[in-house]
């Protein structure tokens, strides 16, 4: 039969419920407190951290004294993190015989070992930590650990180890591309684009391999490498992307196409031009604006005049400005039977001061 | 009248129960939640270098745009602020938006702008342009001001929309002071999409207030200085960090702050822009979008970052707070309405069926159902029902989870982004998250409250809006007139359906009696078909209007659910009005909440049994529901062009209400309970039954908060039927002594009523064995059974044990009981239970297997040469009584040591089907031919032919018994007992109290002499007196601490005693006798020496009624405790008996 649920059980069960959220209070409040100061202590450390790597960076006088203090301090392990977190950052900001001194200190105060402690750990965001740590020291003996990331399943770990990678190895460090089969988000991309330097002669043949490769990100990637290092060599298979089904694609194969332009790319680009979707048929404007041919002119009034889509008069418009078509622009819009929509294109793309 | 206001009570009682609740759990979920989501982001940008976006090339562009009204004061400094922002690609667009200030002046000065051409490529549409300005210095590029008519901060950005060229636009209040880098945060989501593409991004805003200010940035931060500005700030902790980061992760958001929010240009230009006739057209934007990629089917997100990276100012004043909070729910309950049809549409997933809903239920509902409950706690003061002790640890705790909330949120926000990092900052917060539950609580619950008076008030209308943007065309309408308008036709399309329910509804009942009429004589004299007929109407009526009211308010809700749902419902009416009186016309008994009460298995077999599961009975019943469906969902179809009929129709039903079915029923006036039965509406019954069925079930709150005091002290106990052996030994005196104890057999008949096994019945007598029997026995002609089933009789013969709610083998588990199997088991005996059918039917088998009876002798223990009852419909209700007799000679052997045995008859149940028809048949003419019967006697006897067979059946089988059993060694030390569990119900009872009514034998060789005694007694008093008798002459060891209800059979339902309780079915509850007065559902009657009743004026009703009800708290409390009588009473008895 069914219980009924009796008053005072009621009340019993809120007065239980609000006991815990006492309970709850005081501990809360307690934590806030003890975070507080934590959080206070890392202000006054930081201030005696950074002391120590402007000191070490300008190469003052050893004082023993001062380091026995600062060892005292490394006992705690939040003190560790911090100084960690910003010896790392200060690493990034550094080049040369300053990188150099700040990698020392890592050594001298044995933070590797946090590091790989790191590294070993289960949570993903302390493993990214770790992973991102030992890059920045440069710990070469951690590279096939880090490899072994790659793999990971956990977006935060991949990562990290994908830049790390390319940290230690530059260009070479790229081969995970080969096999990557999960977006490469652009933020990435910009990462790792930004971390390698020079691409070694004699290593071409990954490059081909990544433009075929069925991971659009992976595709995209490789146009903006191709783009940063000018592999005027890969011209015929960036050209090939054009059909490419993503648009995306298309557009970014233009924009490398414009880096790596040669004397038949203008033609190219408007022979392909009525094939492009509108997207990529700005892009190709965009690239004519840059390239100031005048092999495009003709092609361009004809866009102007004939073009259905506003957004590709403009960009007509613009590009025959930079070529200094301004007079023929201005004619054709104080002619009185030049209707009305493309003399105010014509006048937004001159900037035209209005009385 | 008080039971309805009891259900009213609990409703609203537990509505805010239930939504508290629920705000406990979302809101414990939030904090949990969003924890984890400001951990991760903490992590995942720990070491993130944001210089590599900055200045990159490649990086999406940004357009923000900042519309401006009359902010000429700081405008200039405004802008200098967003110039200094830290990203490349961005554009800048201003939006001055007619304001009647300076302000364009100010710009065109401090920024050297000039007029410029611009074509705008964006189809939004919106106010007229006045001009586009852009800088002559090359050091503001980036800077676009737009001037243009004034049309509000919607169509403002609009503008800004449709000029803006960037990737994403971010739109912000130009009075937020912006980090510099806001930007390249708000960026990094963006950039960091892979399979979901991300429509929206928001950050956290924080109180400028009181901050210091240098250059357009924020260089020291300050809570502000008034107690309402630092319960903002809390607030906004509270929101952004917690809530907004939950849903965020849970990707349930859809509000992004109009002060600062980064959105894709695409979706927006494809949804078409800011909704310019909303207040709150931040949110309504979210929606739009998230509605568009649900509906294109698109992966997506809407992100929230914990960063804060924009400042804003706050009213600090009561009544501007008032007015913003005003706004912001005017802008909710407009989005929600304008987006409605998302509600719980589960084709847009998560968003649907949580955000949504979320949104209507705790954002919009919370400060609605907060102010209901002031006034409900109010009304509760004045009545003086409120529980204090309840109300204060209630009170207590929300205020203490509330204030929880809040220190957890800034413990939060102190370690992921310690933004008040002064040592005062943290102390000054706990006290104002302590304060704000009293002070600034409920302002904005007042304002909220305001907000939606206002919004119905205004009339709030979509008239002007002619843009045809994406899905906007639904909401063009006024709240009102919609409401009016769908009012309107629902009462249209409810008048044909009414019209037809009522016409079948009719016609049932013209079948109904015209089915009686063909098997009922005694009704052809009575008024019965007029009584029928009305109460049928009124009911009607009374169905139609509850109907009616409740399809026309969920027709709100779905017009398609609605309709099905009130087909459904009215043509259930139809059928079950049929099956109803078809079920009285087969058993002359009403059907009510009883039929919940029997197990699925038990409904099969009883249906099977009684022959009604054959396949014509199915097929007429499919019949009947096409018939009944047919005409109504036609009718469903069909509208009339005023609502006039449905009007008057449901006016009827109302007034229908106040009319008492009783007032021409004229009460119990009829006296004949069948006559009275027959003319009831059947369906009203039904429906009583199982209301109050429902309120006895769920006795809930009302019954805790109106606790009265009366007989508290005999309530004081926790075992209120607990009392002290002292039962004298009343058979003794009637037995011859002997050494050796005696063997007891106790034979329970099916359906044995007074009516017709005795001379003075008001049928004859139809037992001759029984009668010769009664001559040589100790009888008594005024016993009742304590239930008007079988499913009592057990537990009261052998136990004397109370009912619980429904009967106590009903109890899910039984609680320990002493009765007559456990305690002569205990003291050596055999014991078993001899039955024809399942013994699972009723419990049996439970109690049995409780006693833990050394033989159950059911169905599966019989077996040829044993027959069983002829089948109707392919069912046998089991084996014959001839079986089950001998099935207890035949197990039985003659011993040593004695035995215990109940037996339990069932030939003489409904269908009353029998082997050797035709041999009892012709007895029973004889029997018509020899008996001295008057006229009345002889046409009720040829009435119920049928079930007279069954019974002479029964005596012969009894009378072979007997004749066998003498044979054996054993008779001479056996005692019998033999009773009826119940008259049956489907011959004719002439009073309420023939239901009860039934013989009582106790036979044996050991009698000195047969005795009849006039004295009423009951079931309840047998085992006390057997117990007391065997006891006080053997030496049998037995309880000294009871719980029997009985008195013993010396004393019976006497006036001194506290009276016996009866139950007419499993749910009803409703007899009383004590003395000689019968209280039956109110109604007082007084008995007089035969048991005939009349009744009787109310004198002695009140003292009835006090001891009923105390009968039914004592029941209550020991079915509530589910403990009889203490553990250490039952296991002594056990243990003492064992150690003998």
């Amino acid at each position: 039969m069914h219980h009924h649920i009796e008053l005072h059980e009621l009340i019993l069960a809120i007065v239980i419920v609000l006991i815990l959220v006492l309970l709850l209070i005081i501990t809360v409040l307690g934590y806030s407190f003890y975070s507080y100061r934590i959080l206070h202590n890392r202000q006054s450390w930081r201030q005696i951290i950074e002391y120590k790597i402007m000191e070490t960076i300008v190469g003052g006088d050893e004082n023993s004294d001062r380091d026995l203090e600062f060892a005292e301090y490394l006992k705690e392990p939040s003190f560790r993190a911090l100084f960690l977190d910003v010896l790392v950052d200060s690493d990034r900001k550094f080049s040369g015989g300053a990188k150099q001194s700040i990698n020392r200190l890592f050594h001298d105060f044995k933070l590797e070992d946090e590091a790989w402690r790191k590294l070993r750990h289960r949570k993903a965001y302390l493993v990214a930590g770790g992973v991102q740590e030992l890059a920045a020291m440069n710990v070469e003996s951690a590279i096939p650990e880090i490899t072994a990331k790659l793999n990971d399943s956990r977006t935060a770990v991949y990562q990290e180890a994908q830049y790390a990678i390319v940290t230690f190895k530059g260009y070479e460090g790229l081969g995970f591309l080969d096999h990557f089969d999960r977006p490469l988000s652009d933020w990435q991309q910009l990462r790792l684009l930004f971390s390698i330097h020079e691409i070694p002669e004699l290593s071409e043949l990954h490059v081909d391999t990544w433009l075929k490769s069925s991971n659009d990100s992976v595709v995209i990637f490789t146009l903006r490498l191709i783009r940063k290092f000018r592999l005027m060599t890969f011209y015929t298979e960036v050209f090939n992307l054009l059909d490419h089904l993503s648009t995306k694609v298309r557009i970014q194969a233009i924009r490398t196409l414009q880096a790596i332009e040669n004397s038949g790319t203008i033609q190219q680009f408007i022979q392909n031009f009525d094939l492009q979707p509108i997207e990529v048929q700005i892009e190709i404007l965009k690239a004519m604006k840059i390239a100031k041919s005048r092999e495009s002119e003709h092609f361009l009034k004809d866009q102007l005049w004939n073009h259905s889509q506003v957004s590709i008069k403009i960009s007509a418009a613009e590009v025959l400005v930079v070529l200094g078509e301004e007079q023929y622009l201005r004619e054709i819009s104080q002619r009185e039977d030049t209707y009305d929509e493309l003399t105010q294109i014509i006048k937004h793309a001159l900037q035209e001061k209005k009385c | 009248m008080l039971e309805f206001s009891h259900i009213v009570y609990e409703i609203i009682v537990w509505l805010f129960l239930l939504y508290s609740a629920a705000v406990f759990i979302i809101y414990t979920w939030i904090g949990l939640y969003a924890y984890g989501a400001v951990f991760r982001y903490k992590h995942n940008n720990t070491f993130t270098d944001y210089s590599i976006i900055a200045t990159n090339p490649n990086a999406p562009t940004f357009s923000l745009i900042a519309p401006a009204y009359n902010e000429g004061m700081t405008i200039v400094e405004n802008v200098r602020s967003l110039l200094s922002l830290y990203y490349h690609n961005l554009e800048i667009i201003i939006v001055n938006d007619g304001s009647k200030d300076d302000s364009i002046l100010k710009l065109i000065a401090s920024y050297e702008l000039e007029p410029t051409s611009f074509f705008v490529q964006g189809n939004i549409e919106t106010k007229d342009i006045r001009g586009i300005y852009k800088s002559k210095n090359p050091a503001f590029k980036k800077l676009i001001v737009v001037d243009k008519e004034n049309g509000g901060k919607a169509d403002a950005l609009n503008v800004g929309v449709n000029i803006s060229s960037g990737d994403y636009i971010v739109c912000i209040d130009v009075d937020c002071i912006l980090e510099q880098d806001a930007i390249l945060k708000l960026a990094k989501p963006f950039l960091e999409q892979t399979d979901k593409r991300v429509i929206a991004c928001g950050g956290v805003i924080r109180l400028a207030n009181n901050c210091n200010v240098v250059n357009g940035s924020v260089v020291d931060v300050n809570l502000p200085k008034s107690w309402l500005g630092r319960t903002q700030a809390l607030e906004y902790i509270r929101a952004f960090i917690l809530g907004r980061m939950a849903w965020s992760r849970a990707s349930g958001l859809i509000l992004i702050s109009g002060a600062f929010g980064a959105f894709d240009r695409e979706i927006v230009l494809a949804c078409g822009g800011y909704d310019r006739n909303t207040v709150g057209e931040d949110m309504e934007l979210v929606v739009r979008m998230r509605r568009y990629m649900e509906e294109q089917k698109q992966a997506y997100e809407v992100v929230n970052i914990p960063d804060p990276l924009c400042w804003t100012e706050v009213p600090e004043s009561k009544e501007v707070l008032r007015k913003q909070r005003n706004r912001w729910m005017r802008g909710t309950m407009e989005t929600l309405w304008k987006h409605r049809k998302l509600m719980f549409n589960p084709k847009y997933g998560r968003f649907g069926m949580v955000s949504m809903p979320y949104w209507f239920f705790f954002e919009f509902l919370g400060p609605i159902v907060e102010f209901t409950g002031y006034i409900v706690f109010i009304i509760f003061f004045i009545l003086g029902i409120i529980n204090w002790p309840f109300f204060f640890a209630l009170f207590a705790l929300v205020i203490a989870s509330g204030i929880l909330y809040s220190i957890y949120a800034i413990l939060v926000d102190l370690v992921s982004h310690q933004v008040y990092s002064k040592k005062r900052d943290l102390s000054t917060l706990i006290t104002t998250a302590i304060l704000e539950p009293l002070y600034f609580h409920p302002i904005v619950v007042k304002a909220g409250v305001q907000g939606v008076v206002d919004y119905f008030r205004k009339q709030h209308g979509w008239g002007e809006m002619t843009r045809q943007g994406f899905q906007q065309k639904d909401a063009n309408e006024s709240v009102w007139k919609y409401l009016g308008q769908r009012l309107n036709l629902s009462l249209q399309s409810l008048g044909p359906v009414m019209l037809v329910v009522f016409a079948l509804y009719m016609l049932s009942v013209g079948v109904e009696w015209w089915w009686y009429g063909r098997r009922f004589v005694q009704l052809s004299e009575s008024h019965a078909g007029k009584y029928l007929f009305l109460d049928n109407v009124l009911f009607i009526f009374q169905a139609l209007a509850c109907l009616g009211i409740g399809y026309l308010l969920l027709q709100f809700i779905s017009s398609f659910w609605a309709r099905l749902l009130m087909v459904i419902s009215f043509s259930f009416i139809v059928v079950m009005q049929f099956i109803l009186f078809l079920y009285f016309g087969e058993s002359r008994n009403l059907l009510g909440a009883d039929m919940f009460y029997y197990s699925s298995e038990e409904m099969k077999q009883i249906l099977e049994a009684s022959g009604m599961l054959s396949f014509t009975n199915i097929a007429l019943l499919l019949l009947l529901i096409v018939i009944s469906w047919v005409p109504l969902w036609i009718a469903n179809k069909q509208t009339f062009k005023k609502p006039y009929a449905s009007i008057a129709l449901l006016f009827l039903g109302i007034i229908s209400f106040f009319i008492s079915s009783a007032s021409f029923l004229g009460g119990s006036a009829e006296k004949d309970e069948f006559v009275a039965n027959a003319s009831r509406s059947k369906w009203r019954y039904f429906f009583d039954s199982n209301l109050s069925n429902y309120v006895d079930d769920h006795p809930g709150m009302f019954a805790m908060f109106n606790k009265d005091d009366d007989d508290a002290k005999v309530l004081d106990t926790k075992f209120p039927f607990l009392k002290k052996e002292d039962t004298k030994d009343f058979l003794g005196t009637y037995m011859q002594k002997t050494a050796k104890v005696p063997n007891l057999v106790i034979l329970v008949i099916e359906g044995l009523g007074h009516a017709y096994s005795a001379e003075n019945g008001y049928i004859g007598n139809f037992t001759p064995f029984i009668g010769t029997l009664k001559q040589q026995s100790l009888y008594w002609d005024n016993n009742m059974s304590s239930s008007g089933r079988t499913f009592s009789v057990l537990p009261t013969i052998t136990g004397s044990l109370p009912f619980a709610t429904h009967g106590f083998l009903e109890q899910d588990t039984l609680p320990d009981n002493f009765n007559l199997f456990n305690i002569l088991k205990s003291n050596g005996f055999n014991t078993g239970f001899f039955y024809g059918g399942h013994s699972n039917f009723d419990f049996m088998k439970k109690f049995m297997d409780y006693n833990k009876i050394d033989m159950l002798m059911d169905q599966a223990a019989f077996g040829p040469p044993y027959k069983k009852l002829p089948e109707k419909g392919g069912e046998s209700w089991g084996y014959e009584d001839q079986a089950v007799f001998s099935k207890l000679l035949e197990v039985q052997k003659v011993q040593e040591h004695p035995y215990f045995h109940v037996l339990l008859t069932l030939s003489t149940h409904n269908p009353f089907l029998i082997n050797n028809a035709a041999h009892y048949e012709q007895l029973f003419d004889q029997r018509i031919a020899t008996l001295n019967l008057t006229p009345e006697q002889k046409k009720w006897a040829l009435e119920n032919r049928t079930q007279l067979v069954s019974v002479l059946n029964l005596d012969d089988a009894m009378e072979q018994f007997f004749k066998e059993y003498k044979k054996r060694l054993d008779f001479a030390n056996t005692i019998f007992v033999i009773t009826g569990d119940h008259a049956m119900p489907e011959i004719p009872l002439q009073s309420k109290i023939d239901r009860f009514h039934v013989p009582l034998l106790i036979y044996s060789p050991l009698l000195k002499g047969p005795k009849t005694f006039h004295n009423f007694v009951s079931h309840f008093d047998v085992a006390p007196t057997i117990l007391a008798y065997y006891r006080e002459n053997f030496g049998l060891k037995t309880p000294s601490q009871v719980t029997w209800i009985g008195e013993g059979l010396d004393k019976g339902a006497s006036t001194q005693g506290d009276g016996i309780a009866m139950m007419q079915s499993k749910n009803q509850l409703i007899d009383f006798v004590k003395g000689s007065y019968h209280l039956s559902d109110g109604q007082l009657y007084k008995l007089d020496g035969v048991l005939n009743e009349d009744a009787a004026a109310d004198n002695a009703k009140e003292e009835l009624s006090k001891r009923f009800e105390l009968f039914k708290r004592k029941n209550k409390l020991f079915y509530t405790q589910k403990r009889l009588l203490p553990d250490s009473v039952y296991t002594n008895y056990f243990n003492r008996t064992e150690k003998n």
